[in-house]
């Protein structure tokens, strides 16, 4: 058995960080949904939370872009361990019986519990994906899409922009407010 | 501003990496990773102090 990449795990490999970047900008869109539905707007955690979505996105462009690489895996544990301590401390925030917690359920559970979830879920299948190690690209050689890939991309790319704009509007230019009841920039909204 | 400027900083590393500039663009997700663990830093000192 050769040590060269294997052309057929890393293509696969390419089709299922595609599948996690349309599975990040779905929880993030639903972020969103929640957000302009409900009108229950995300306090600093769950920006910070946000955030972090956000570098696990970027984290799979970058092995779109450059094929699998251990470094592309790696900005992803992290951006998910990130993720995951900062939403396991908002679920410990509301530990105590009696807390409502903050925002409404979704089938049951609070945003940041399902984001604790899948976060740690993002923990295991990076590990579990590095595992198949014949899928790594030994350089940064640049890689042409796919039209699914492009459109991730570029979904990925949208929805943290507009989630800048959305932190602007609602902290305005300081801190965030813990419990945030209206947007800073536009107090009739 | 804090937190838009995180999320505008993760666009910049989406750009960079999508201009073929993969050295920068992990770099700059490091300081962004390093920039949300300050952010957050004072809820890991009420976590530890909580806790000891």
């Amino acid at each position: 058995m050769d040590a060269t990449v294997d052309d057929r795990a890393a293509e696969a490999m390419r089709a299922l960080n595609v599948l996690a970047l349309f599975a990040v900008v779905a929880v993030l869109a639903t972020a969103f949904a929640m957000q302009f539905v409900r009108h229950e707007l995300p306090c600093p955690l769950c920006l910070l939370q946000r955030i972090a979505f956000t570098l696990i996105a970027a984290g799979l462009i970058y092995n779109l872009k450059f094929g699998p690489r251990a470094r592309g895996y790696g900005l992803i544990l992290v951006a998910a361990a990130l993720g995951g301590a900062v939403s396991v401390r908002q679920i410990l925030l509301h530990i105590a019986p009696g807390d409502p917690g903050y925002g409404s359920p979704v089938f049951g559970l609070h945003y940041y519990t399902w984001a604790a979830i899948v976060f740690a879920v993002a923990i295991v299948a990076t590990a579990l994906v590095l595992l198949f190690d014949r899928q790594l690209s030994p350089d940064e050689t640049p890689r042409r899409f796919g039209g699914m890939a492009r459109l991730g991309i570029w979904l990925a790319v949208a929805i943290t922009v507009a989630n800048a704009g959305n932190a602007l509007v609602e902290c305005g230019f300081a801190e965030c407010p813990d419990n945030p009841v209206s947007y800073e920039l536009l107090p009739g909204l | 501003m804090v937190m838009s400027g995180l999320f505008a900083l993760v666009a910049v590393t989406m750009g960079l990496a999508l201009a073929n500039r993969p050295r920068t663009a992990f770099w700059l997700f490091l300081v962004t990773l390093v920039l949300v663990g300050l952010t957050f830093r004072h809820h890991i000192t009420d976590t530890l102090a909580i806790s000891l």
